[in-house]
């Protein structure tokens, strides 16, 4: 088997374009995530489809090929997971933020993502402290089935034994699995109220006025607040890019998901799968609880995640100046559905931010992932851990925001 | 004036992606020596810090630089129409 484990550094680099590549696509908005949540707009759940349509089929064909890769399925125990995933789904429809998408916001210069750094801090510290306690055991050791993917078992670090057969079976399942995410990807659409997916517009380079005008008024708050840029210039393509005649660009935001999935791809190759919670677990153990258990486990156990987390923050950055446009400068830009229910006030953002940040990242400890190590990596190699966290995830978000951002009416 | 106040922020705006270009192969650099370009041994603070501070150096200077930029939608200040 063809094995290989790059230095460190190599993160800062991972991180990068995932971060370049999310901002692009509005993930470090807070607003992208608070309208999947309220069901309005679905690009996450269809890039995310796409993406593991795309990466997972390459993973495992290469596994079979005799490529190994650092898998690291996340252990499946049930309740841990499932409480963690509503925790999480909850604090992200509060927030808008994901472990990830804190860091991209923080290059995208939002100052309520400052709040959620803190926030996420906190939250990852309360795990820490809950882990020793006899409710922590309780919650990673109950119905705990270890790491299971969807036909097989991680038994080492580069092995994953499948349940039948051979790898080949694996990289059947794969393509069946594909086929269901690419389903995903291809029918539902992306605006509420909307008929095309992303992927259906572009296949068939059609879409109706109204998803014409929603693409606009998502044009319109990614850029509130933002730099100014010229008619011609590649800001006013990929910000604008469903008015332009640009093909490239066009492409280019249906395929973001795909780049994203194979650079997981690439970096389980190279080191680990792609995870971005563990810093807070590392940052909150350093400066709060460096003698807990858990904090020695993370301490022992951190791979390039610091490395890959700050790379992420640094192409977010570069996306927002040199591409995009969107450095905010830390201006007050509070995102329209937050602002529509609760108002401009900083003080009210702080809450929803610092709370919403808070919970999810208690949430994503308690799960031993976030969107990052269970939704985007997990579910890239079929983790059934990963597929249970995401179901929780959706589930308390969509129910979460129904009722916190009811119209007042 | 008008004009020259643009001038002027163009030339920001290119110092600035100059200065960013440089830090990031710094932030590279200094984490392949504080590491010893070492493939698994657990990441300590300081080697973290050492590559933090440049990254929020320049996330510093980007907010004080852009700040001087007039707040736009869509590529448009906002008090242009």
């Amino acid at each position: 088997m063809i094995t290989y484990t790059a230095p460190m550094w190599v993160g800062l680099f991972i991180g990068f374009i995932i971060g370049a590549a999310a901002e692009i696509w509005g993930i470090a908005n807070p607003e992208t995530l608070i309208r999947l949540a309220k069901w309005e707009d679905r690009l996450f759940l269809i890039c995310i489809t796409l993406g593991l349509a795309i990466s997972t089929p390459v993973l495992y064909g290469l596994y079979a090929l005799g490529i190994g890769f650092h898998f690291s399925p996340k252990p499946l125990y049930v309740i841990g997971v499932g409480l963690g995933g509503i925790f999480f789904g909850v604090g992200l429809a509060l927030s808008g933020y994901f472990p990830g998408s804190i860091w991209m916001a923080l290059g995208e210069g939002r100052r309520d993502a400052v709040y959620a750094v803190f926030g996420a801090i906190l939250g990852a510290a309360t795990w820490t402290a809950l882990y020793q306690s006899p409710a922590g055991q309780w919650l990673v050791k109950t119905l705990n089935f270890g790491s299971l993917v969807i036909g097989g078992t991680k038994v080492s670090a580069f092995v994953i034994e499948p349940w039948f057969g051979n790898k080949l079976v694996l990289f059947g399942i794969s393509l069946v699995y594909a086929a269901i995410m690419f389903l995903i990807a291809y029918y539902v659409p992306r605006y509420k109220g909307g008929v095309r997916s992303c992927l259906r517009e572009r296949i068939e380079k059609r879409m109706t006025p109204y998803e014409l005008e929603k693409h606009r008024d998502t044009a319109m708050y990614l850029t509130d607040g933002a730099l100014p840029y010229s008619e011609n210039s590649l800001a006013k393509k990929l910000n604008e890019y469903y008015a332009t005649e640009s093909n490239v660009t066009k492409w280019f935001m249906v395929m973001i998901a795909g780049i994203v999935g194979l650079t997981v791809v690439l970096e389980m190759f190279l080191h680990q799968i792609f995870g971005e919670s563990t810093t807070d677990s590392w940052i909150a153990g350093m400066l709060f609880f460096p003698h807990f258990k858990y904090s020695q486990i993370v301490f022992k156990g951190i791979g390039w995640e610091p490395y890959s987390d700050i790379g992420t923050m640094m192409g977010a950055l570069f996306s927002a100046v040199f591409l995009t446009r969107r450095f905010t400068s830390f201006r007050n830009i509070i995102p329209p559905s937050w602002k529509e229910r609760f108002g401009d006030s900083q003080a009210a953002r702080f809450l929803g931010s610092f709370g919403g940040a808070y919970l999810m990242l208690f949430g994503a400890r308690m799960a031993d992932g976030c969107a990052s190590g269970h939704i985007l990596s997990g579910d890239l190699q079929m983790a059934i851990s990963g597929l249970e966290f995401t179901a929780a995830v959706f589930a308390a978000m969509l129910i979460t925001a129904h009722f916190v951002y009811k119209s007042k009416r | 004036m008008a004009a020259k106040s643009t001038i002027d922020l163009n030339k920001l705006d290119l110092a600035y992606k100059i200065v960013f270009i440089i830090g990031f192969i710094l932030m590279v650099v200094v984490a392949a020596v504080v590491t010893h370009n070492a493939t698994t041994k657990p990441l300590t603070g300081s080697q973290v810090a050492a590559v933090g501070y440049i990254a929020v150096f320049l996330l510093l200077l980007a907010g004080i630089i852009y700040s001087h930029f007039p707040e736009s939608v869509l590529g448009k200040p906002k008090n242009s129409s």
